[in-house]
């Protein structure tokens, strides 16, 4: 399973932390944030497991994916 | 056309006590903020000299679109040696200083000499004027007291840029405190110890009264007003620093899932990487508490700002605690030593803010402290009553006022984490490797403004080893570039996507004719001057090197140590 938590309010979704089963299947982590309504050119910072990923990375059947917005360090 | 440089130079001699107006001299002219700073020390301080005597200089300086009414451009530089590294030190703030000299036509405001050891002074900036006053009457005074002591005498309109004890006691940790916009009236320059040598010039306050004047002269009305509505629509609209972004909603607390995340957040003196109550310290955090106890999110700190990235954090009987509660604060004061609320943060942030004293800095000191004992991770108490030991200037509280290294020298700590002399900010290097290159190698010591990663996924990973010569370059170029024209760093994006933006606002305020190459050589030049500074003051390559612990301690959770090589450190300038 992955664990999917989503930060920031401006995003209108639902369900800011939820549990997805891949069902065996290989998705990108694009095609995984875009299932979530999210535009994947809009997403800042994605993480798998605590390390940043790219988006055209592969999602681990199981593993724990937080989708950030936008942010700027000072 | 080229405007007629109305702009001039205020010599502040303290030994004199005079103070007189100097046309810009020609080396200066086309130099703000932080490249003039790197510049005049070149060119007048020695390098080896005391930070904290009279040869060194103080120097208060807007950038180059300062005072204009381009958003977000009234940055305030202060510079000097630094008596925290012992180097080249530029320290920004935001507020209302650097828009407020701009306006005054004044390139920077140097202060020199000093004067008797028991004297203390004000100086009065007001139009055409300027004089130095006595201010005993402000000696031992916190900075908020100093601040509204000032305003009640020269008018609430009145900027005021000042020191709290910590400087007058020339302590290495101490700040500058800088007047914003509203309630965002006690910002800091903080960083490297300048408020020390504000307090070696018997200089405990700068009063400026720009009240009425219009922004600073255009050399190309038309050329500037497009850029600069170019500029600010850009941010506007941007999913990062528009009125729906994460800077203007929720701060720049807004960042502590994803570093916490990332397993960069400083923990209990940089044992860990993330924190077990960090959701508690999250920007959404603090925009719910703040917004319930009828505080403010989403305030600027100096006129203009679109972004509006400030807060007024208040307690839970709605009265103000701090304006505002920063991330590097949070990481500092919170989650290094093990605090895991915001009221915690924001109690010992205002401690900090009295004393006139760098959070980072002082947060780094307490952590290691901590580690020797002298306090308990968690326990805000003990905190609290180390800060106290600062205000009452015990031998204790003198070694925390000289900063982290210093400390842990005393107290027989060895993981201090520290880079000349300098306390590391919140985010660890050993999991955001961009950082801890820039750290080592800046000439401002670590300072994750010189050049900051977070975020830079494209280009580098944050636990990679390669491809940080190049990244980190490119990164303080940019940095030098924000800091000598006075632009925020929050109102980077449009900027850097475009350079061309930033040559048309330099380009319609003087008309210089210059080129996106140009601006790059400009940019070039800030960090040149700054290395220059800093081999004459005695640095080499051994001193751009991470502390020892961080390069084989393993910091959970990823269990990473700092492992870019040294040659690849010294290949951070190679192509300068």
């Amino acid at each position: 399973m992955v664990q999917v938590h989503i930060f920031g309010a401006l995003w209108p979704i639902p369900q800011k932390d939820q549990e997805l089963d891949l069902g065996g299947r290989e998705v990108r982590v694009r095609d995984l944030v875009a299932s979530l309504g999210i535009d994947p050119e809009e997403a800042g910072i994605v993480t798998i497991d605590g390390r940043q990923c790219q988006l055209d990375e592969i999602v681990p059947a199981s593993c724990r994916l937080c989708i950030f917005p936008p942010l700027s360090g000072g | 056309m080229e405007v007629t440089d109305e702009m001039n130079m205020l010599r502040v001699d303290m030994g004199r006590r005079q103070v007189s107006r100097e046309p810009v001299p020609a080396i200066y002219e086309r130099l703000g903020g932080r490249a003039l700073i790197a510049r005049l020390l070149l060119e007048e301080v020695p390098a080896r000299c005391d930070p904290l005597g009279p040869a060194n200089k103080l120097i208060l300086a807007p950038g180059l679109l300062g005072g204009t009414f381009a958003t977000s451009t009234g940055r305030l530089s202060a510079g000097g040696k630094s008596p925290l590294t012992g180097g080249a030190k530029e320290a920004n703030s935001g507020g209302n200083a650097g828009g407020d000299l701009g306006r005054l036509g004044i390139k920077a405001v140097v202060v020199e000499g000093q004067p008797k050891p028991s004297e203390l002074y004000l100086l009065h900036i007001q139009g055409e004027q300027a004089s130095l006053l006595p201010a005993d009457d402000l000696r031992g005074l916190g900075t908020y007291a100093t601040i509204r002591a000032l305003q009640e005498r020269f008018g609430s309109g009145c900027t005021v840029v000042c020191i709290g004890p910590a400087g007058e006691q020339r302590l290495a940790a101490a700040s500058i405190a800088v007047t914003g916009e509203g309630k965002q009236n006690n910002r800091h320059a903080a960083r490297g110890g300048l408020g020390a040598v504000m307090g070696s010039k018997g200089l405990k306050a700068v009063v400026i009264d720009a009240h009425g004047l219009p922004p600073a002269p255009l050399a190309d009305r038309e050329l500037f007003r497009k850029a600069a509505q170019r500029f600010a629509k850009e941010l506007i609209e941007s999913p990062k620093t528009g009125r729906k972004g994460s800077s203007h909603l929720y701060g720049t607390a807004s960042i502590v899932a994803a570093v916490n995340e990332l397993g960069c957040f400083p923990t209990r003196n940089f044992r860990q990487g993330r924190f077990e109550h960090a959701e508690n310290l999250r920007g959404e955090t603090n925009r719910e508490i703040t917004l319930a106890r009828g505080g403010e999110m989403g305030t600027r700190c100096m006129p203009g700002c679109v972004i509006a990235c400030s807060n007024v954090f208040v307690d839970p009987a709605g009265k103000p605690v701090v304006a505002t509660l920063q991330y590097e604060t949070i990481g500092l004061l919170g989650s290094n030593l093990g605090l895991g609320t915001l009221d915690e943060v924001a109690e010992l942030n205002y401690l900090c803010n009295d004393l006139g004293l760098d959070t980072i800095e002082t947060g780094a000191a307490l952590g290691v402290a901590a580690e020797a004992g002298l306090a308990t991770f968690g326990n805000k108490e003990s905190f609290v009553a180390l800060l106290q030991e600062i205000g009452r200037l015990t031998v204790l509280g003198r070694v925390l006022g000289q900063g982290a290294a210093v400390t842990g020298r005393v107290l027989g700590v060895t993981r201090v984490p520290a880079v000349k002399g300098q306390a590391i900010p919140a985010y660890d290097p050993r999991a955001l490797k961009g950082n801890g290159v820039t750290y080592a190698t800046s000439p401002m010591g670590a300072d994750h403004t010189a050049g900051n990663a977070f975020g830079a996924r494209n280009e580098v990973a944050p636990l990679a080893v390669e491809g940080h010569p190049a990244l980190t370059l490119k990164l303080q170029l940019a940095a030098a570039m924000l800091d000598s024209t006075g632009l925020c760093l929050f109102a980077r994006p449009p900027v850097l996507a475009d350079p061309q933006l930033t040559v048309d606002l330099i380009n319609g305020r003087y008309g210089w004719g210059w080129t996106v190459e140009d601006l790059d050589r400009f940019n070039r030049q800030v960090l040149r001057d700054e290395l220059e500074f800093n081999r004459r003051a005695g640095f080499t390559a051994a001193d751009d090197r991470l502390p020892e612990f961080m390069c084989h301690e393993p910091l959970p959770p990823h269990n990473v140590v700092f492992d870019v090589p040294d040659s690849e450190l010294d290949k951070a300038f190679a192509n300068l």
